[in-house]
This record gives structure tokens, C-alpha cells and sequence, in this order.
């Protein structure tokens, strides 16, 4: 096993043990908060896939500095398939944030700080895909994602602060909460965050050790059409 | 470094140079925003208070929407007959092309902004001459950050085969920021706030282009070469 | 001195290697052609010798100047003429120059903008737009624009491309004069004859590497066609 099938395997393990036991922790362990009730369950896998979503971005932003300055492919491998994974989880956010919201608001979707800045990263992500499926050539490609990566990372805080100097609605109980949380809780939330950081590994390396195999094939195919022409040289001689 | 803004200068002159025989870039950027002013005039009822309290926003909408028509352009003049090609042969830093373009972009797009006010005036009666010099301030700071990041993309999304079509995709969702800060200050403005009561909403489109002046700036080199 | 010097460069774009190892030196003042195949590489050479690309592997020396370390410096040294004019249509032909000028940092600019104009023989049209040139006219602008900052080096990459006959024997007149100066002048095309008059030496390259390398003394270009076919197959299938 030479590409990171291994990590991939572990963390994946470790991922569907965690993801099993998740809902118990979520649900059933954890006491019932007074104000909010059942809705508040959903917060257990909203917030950790808030967190793996800034991880995906910024290990995007770092991967995306280390090929602008390496230019070695591994690096714009690493970057594209943590801006994928971040994509995936921010776009889970999107959707478990509404079910919170409802319940909670009386309406889906709300302005708040914290859901614009969320949208504008899909956002500014969704392009950068398309970046990645527009392009004329990999190269070019690569270099433009990159570009893209470390400037949609710079402008996390900035639409943070714009948004929420714009309107802010997201009560700080829900950030609050962590601290005055009662012990049940903490270790409920604790336990998810600890789960989604292994499935986003496990994504993570399953999807690198893709890429990389990718990678490899086109090397390979490359290289037998440059092997035919040799052949076809010889041939005609 | 004096060769850097010399460069800079250059480049500067030449589009301006360009643009005052041609005319056809701000001419056309100008009639398509007083087209968006006048869809939006349509779309809601005319002279009512909406439109007043909407005034900043259809402004800004109307300058985002025609000054990303205005970049595209700017760099489809570099690519005709490669001229950029030229450019990257002649001993300019990179970062020189770069500021020397978006000094050209940011001179169309407040000329244009110059030009669309006075129909804000006239169409949505919205008073804006009375505080025109605290007006300019947040105008130029949110023209600022669109030139920066707007001058950088417009040269990638001129390399993908979707071209020009990339770039509000590219552009808009970075650029909130910086138009929450002008959108928002150009209202307080309006409703008789000093820049002092808009102070956090400056800072902010100050930060913007700060930040992103500096960034396009270095990371223009990996756009242009091979 | 060599003019350019290169040594076992090297050059991929992801998985596709344009350049294996090329090595050659072009002593000042000659004139070098460079034939090959569509693909082969040539383009990539030149753009690697111009600094707008770096070399994935090996060195590249212009005038001794290391062309990773100072590029800028390189440049100067160097001017490029293509089958694109590089010139701004809508700027008059001493706009363009002008232009170029102060980017090239020269010290009189107006002497040397009308000294080119001159050369070229567009001194009575020099307040007339590029726009409306013929594509002869914008070439000699082009050839004007490329040897403005007085180059030592010349490339020129497929110049004769969309020419018709007299703007193409107007080129090569230009060629063989700059010759005549001295300058050392890399030329590529896939045009056999053309490349075989103007210059003194050739070389061919395939597939990224450099397959064969003489003098054009006492070699004709039925003899050159011969040499050119056993390396890259045959001329009316590639």
C-alpha cells in the first residue's frame, strides 16, 4: 500500500465507529435543552461541520501558498481536494443550518452574519470548481486555484466582520453554550467534533489517494503514447 | 524601484491614451448602467419611497455590473494582436503591469460613477450633491477594492475557455465585502451621518482594499507566466 | 561569449515534456534556424529563452546572464517578433513605439522612436493609427517595435505566418540586414527554404529534443529536406 490508502482506512474506521455511535451521544445521552428542545439536536452535527469546513478552507489557503511557491503537484493536489472536502462539509452546514432555523427562528433562512459568510464560502468555493472545470490547460488551472484559494481565505474575516456589522441574528448561546454547556452536553458535542474530524480525514486521504492515482495514469498514459511514437519512428525507418 | 512606477506610469497612459481615442469602453460601461437604473425604475414603482431608500444599492449594482463589462474589455485590448506577450518581454515587474491596469480600471470606473450620480439625481431624486465630499470618500475606497480584485481576475477568467463570462462568478462573491461597506455607508450618508458615524463601515472597505491591493499585487505574477 | 547558451534544459506541463535535455550554444552573430514539427517543442524554446518561462530543469545563460537570476536583465538584451504584432491597434505607429520605449527604460526615446520609424520606412505614416496598416505595414511597425531597445539577440517564432509575398520578401530583407549588423538572430519555422537562406546554422528538434545540428554551408535544400525526413518522417504527412 504506497499511496495513503492506510490513513484513509484508519481514520474511515475510526470515522464509522464514531458515526455509530454519534446519534446516542446526540440524542439520547445528552439531556434535553430547556429553550430551544429537540431542535437543538440538530446543533451536535451543524456545528462540527462548521469547524471542518474552516479546516477544509484554510488547508486549501496553505496547500494553495506551498504550489504557488513549490510549484510541485502534489501540493495543488492537497489544496484541490481539501477545497472539495470543505465544499462538501460547508454545503452540509447550508443544509443542517435551516432545520435549526425554522423551529427555531420560525423561518429557514435568515440573514444573519454567521449564514451569509457561510453561503459567500460556498460561494467563492463553488467557483473555485469551476475554475477547475473551465480551464484550458491543468496548469493554468492549478496556478488560478491557488490564486483564488489564498484570496477566498483572506476574505473570510473581512465578510465575517461585513456581516456582522451588516445584521447579526445567531444567538451567542449557540457559541456561548459551549462553555456554559452542562457536562452531558460538552461531552456530546465533544465526541461529534472528534467523529467529523475523523470522517474529514478519511475523505480527505480516500480522495488525495484518488487524485494521486489520477495523476499516476496520465503520467502512464503519457508516457506509453510517447513510447508509440518512439515504436512508430523505429517502424518506419 | 523608480522604474517600477515608471512602468506603471506607462502602462497607465497607454489605456487611458486608448480609451480617450476609442471612448467605446466607457461609453458602453455608462449606457449599460443608466440601462440597469432605468430596469430598476421599471421594476419597482418609479419616484415612490423605495427607490429612494434602495438609491445606494442600485447605484453600487449599477457600477459593479457595467465596471465588470469595463474590466473584461480592459484586458481583451491586451490580448488582440498578444499584446500582453509584449508586455511580460519588456523588463516591467509584473506587479507594475498589474497596477498599471488597475489604475486604468479604477479611472473608467469613477468616471463612470461621476457620470451615473447625476442620473441617480435626476431618475430616483435621491438629494446626493449636498454631501457629495463625505460621498466620495466610501466611493473611492469600494472603487478601490473592485479595481484591485476585479483587475486580477479579469486576467485568469481571460484564460479559461468561458472567458469574460468567469469573472462576475469569480469576482462577486469575494468582492461583498467591500460593497456591504460602500452599500451601507452611501446610505448613512444619505440619511445625514458624518464619516465618523460610519466610521466601522470605512474601516472595513479601507481593509478591503488594503488587503487586497497588496495580495492581487504579488499574486499577479503566477497569473501571467507560463 | 555565446549569445545563448543552454544546458540540458528540461521543460514539463504536468504529464506532457516539451523539452528532454536540449543543449546548444549560439555563438554572437550567427544566425540559427530551428526547424521541426508542429509540437515539437520550438515554441516552448523560445518563450524558455525570452524568460517568459522557466526551465523545469538545466541552465540558460543569455550574454553570460543567468536567465533564473536576472530576467529583467535579460530581457533587454533580447527582442521577439511572432506572427502576432504585439502592437496596440488603436495607438498611432509613434504611440506604440513611444509606449515601448519607456517600458525598454530608453534614455531618447524620441531620436530612437524616429530612428525606427525610419528603418522601416513608416516615417510619413507615423501619426496614422496601427488600425488601419496593411498587414505588410504592421509587420515592418512589429519589426521596428521588436528592435527598438537595439536587441542583441533576436527571436523570431514563425514571423513569416499570414504574409503575403512582398511583406515576406520585405522580412527577410530586414532579417539579412540585421544579420549584416551582427546581431545573433534564432529563427523558427517550419518553412525549409526560407530557413535554410537566411541563415547560417540549423538545427532540428523533435519531440522535445534536439536530433540534429550543422552549418547551412553547401547544403541544399534538397539535401536538407533529406536530413530533415530521416529524422522527423515524412514531410507530407507532418
Amino acid at each position: 500500500m504506497r499511496r495513503p490508502y492506510i490513513p484513509a482506512f484508519v481514520f474511515g474506521i475510526l470515522a464509522l465507529i464514531g458515526l455509530a455511535i454519534a446519534p446516542y451521544m446526540a440524542l439520547m445521552y445528552a439531556g434535553m435543552e430547556k429553550d430551544m428542545g429537540f431542535a437543538q439536536k440538530i446543533f451536535y452535527y451543524h456545528v462540527p461541520s462548521a469547524f471542518m469546513m474552516y479546516i477544509g478552507f484554510a488547508l486549501c489557503a496553505i496547500f494553495s501558498a506551498l504550489y504557488l511557491y513549490k510549484k510541485d503537484k502534489k501540493y495543488d493536489i492537497w489544496a484541490l481536494c481539501s477545497a472539495e472536502v470543505g465544499l462538501l462539509f460547508c454545503t452540509l452546514v447550508l443544509l443542517t443550518g435551516p432545520i435549526w432555523a425554522k423551529p427555531i427562528w420560525g423561518t429557514w433562512w435568515v440573514w444573519d452574519a454567521q449564514l451569509t459568510l457561510t453561503l459567500m464560502l460556498w460561494l467563492i468555493f463553488v467557483a473555485y470548481m469551476m475554475l477547475h472545470s473551465y480551464s484550458e490547460d491543468s496548469l493554468q488551472s492549478a496556478k488560478f486555484r491557488a490564486v483564488l484559494g489564498i484570496i477566498g481565505f483572506l476574505d473570510m474575516p473581512l465578510i465575517h466582520y461585513a456581516t456582522k456589522l451588516w445584521r447579526t441574528h445567531h444567538p451567542e448561546v449557540v457559541r456561548g453554550e459551549e462553555f456554559g454547556l452542562p457536562l452531558d452536553m460538552k461531552i456530546a458535542f465533544y465526541f461529534c467534533v472528534l467523529t467529523f474530524l475523523m470522517l474529514f480525514l478519511a475523505i480527505l486521504f480516500k480522495r488525495v489517494s484518488v487524485e494521486k492515482a489520477h495523476d499516476e495514469l496520465e503520467s502512464i498514459k503519457s508516457e506509453i503514447r510517447d513510447r508509440k511514437a518512439i515504436l512508430g519512428q523505429l517502424g518506419s525507418d | 524601484m523608480p522604474t517600477f512606477f515608471t512602468h506603471t506610469l506607462a502602462i497607465f497612459q497607454k489605456d487611458l491614451k486608448t480609451e480617450w481615442r476609442t471612448k467605446e469602453r466607457l461609453s458602453a460601461m455608462t449606457f449599460f448602467a443608466f440601462l440597469v437604473i432605468l430596469i430598476f425604475n421599471f421594476a419597482f414603482e418609479p419616484g415612490s419611497p423605495i427607490m429612494q431608500s434602495a438609491a445606494p444599492g442600485i447605484f453600487w449594482i449599477a457600477t459593479t455590473f457595467a465596471g465588470l463589462m469595463g474590466l473584461g474589455r480592459a484586458f481583451a485590448i491586451e490580448k488582440q494582436n498578444d499584446c500582453l506577450l509584449g508586455l511580460r518581454l519588456t523588463p516591467a515587474d509584473p506587479g507594475a503591469i498589474f497596477l498599471g491596469k488597475m489604475l486604468g480600471n479604477m479611472v473608467a470606473m469613477l468616471l463612470l460613477e461621476a457620470l451615473i450620480l447625476p442620473i441617480l439625481v435626476i431618475f430616483l431624486d435621491v438629494e446626493v450633491f449636498a454631501v457629495l465630499p463625505r460621498l466620495c470618500v466610501p466611493i473611492f475606497l469600494g472603487t478601490l477594492g473592485f479595481a484591485a480584485v476585479g483587475t486580477l481576475f479579469a486576467a485568469m477568467s481571460m484564460n479559461t475557455r468561458l472567458q469574460e463570462a468567469l469573472l462576475p462568478i469569480l469576482t462577486l462573491p469575494v468582492l461583498v465585502p467591500a460593497l456591504l461597506a460602500a452599500v451601507e455607508s452611501f446610505r448613512g450618508i444619505l440619511e445625514g451621518d458624518t464619516l465618523s458615524d460610519i466610521f466601522p463601515w470605512l474601516k472595513l472597505g479601507g481593509a478591503f482594499a488594503g488587503l487586497f491591493g497588496a495580495a492581487c499585487l504579488l499574486l499577479f505574477e503566477f497569473v501571467l507566466e507560463d | 561569449m555565446n549569445a545563448i547558451e543552454l544546458s540540458n534544459v528540461t521543460r514539463r506541463f504536468g504529464h506532457l515534456t516539451a523539452l528532454r535535455g536540449v543543449t546548444l550554444s549560439i555563438p554572437e552573430g550567427q544566425t540559427f534556424t530551428l526547424f521541426g514539427p508542429n509540437g515539437a517543442g520550438k515554441s516552448t524554446l523560445l518563450r524558455i529563452i525570452a524568460t517568459l518561462g522557466k526551465p523545469t530543469s538545466g541552465t540558460v545563460h543569455i550574454r553570460n546572464i543567468d536567465v533564473r537570476e536576472s530576467p529583467e536583465q535579460v530581457r533587454t538584451h533580447i527582442g521577439l517578433i511572432s506572427h502576432h504584432t504585439l502592437l496596440y491597434d488603436d495607438l498611432t505607429a509613434r504611440e506604440n513605439l513611444t509606449f515601448y520605449a519607456k517600458m525598454y527604460g530608453l534614455k531618447n526615446k524620441s531620436e530612437s522612436v524616429d530612428e525606427a520609424l525610419l528603418t522601416v520606412g513608416l516615417a510619413d505614416r507615423h501619426k496614422d493609427r496601427v488600425r488601419g496598416f496593411s498587414r505588410g505595414m504592421k509587420q515592418r511597425l512589429a519589426i521596428a517595435r521588436a528592435t527598438l531597445h537595439q536587441p542583441e539577440i533576436l527571436l523570431l517564432d514563425e514571423p513569416f505566418t499570414g504574409l503575403d509575398t512582398a511583406a515576406r520578401s520585405l522580412l527577410s530583407d530586414m532579417i539579412f540586414n540585421l544579420r549584416a549588423k551582427g546581431r545573433t538572430i534564432l529563427l523558427v519555422t517550419h518553412d525549409l527554404a526560407q530557413g535554410l537562406t537566411l541563415s547560417n546554422h540549423f538545427g532540428i528538434l523533435k519531440r522535445g529534443e534536439l536530433v540534429h545540428e550543422s552549418p547551412t554551408e553547401n547544403i541544399t535544400e534538397t539535401e536538407l529536406r533529406t536530413i530533415y525526413e530521416r529524422h522527423v518522417g515524412n514531410l507530407t504527412q507532418g
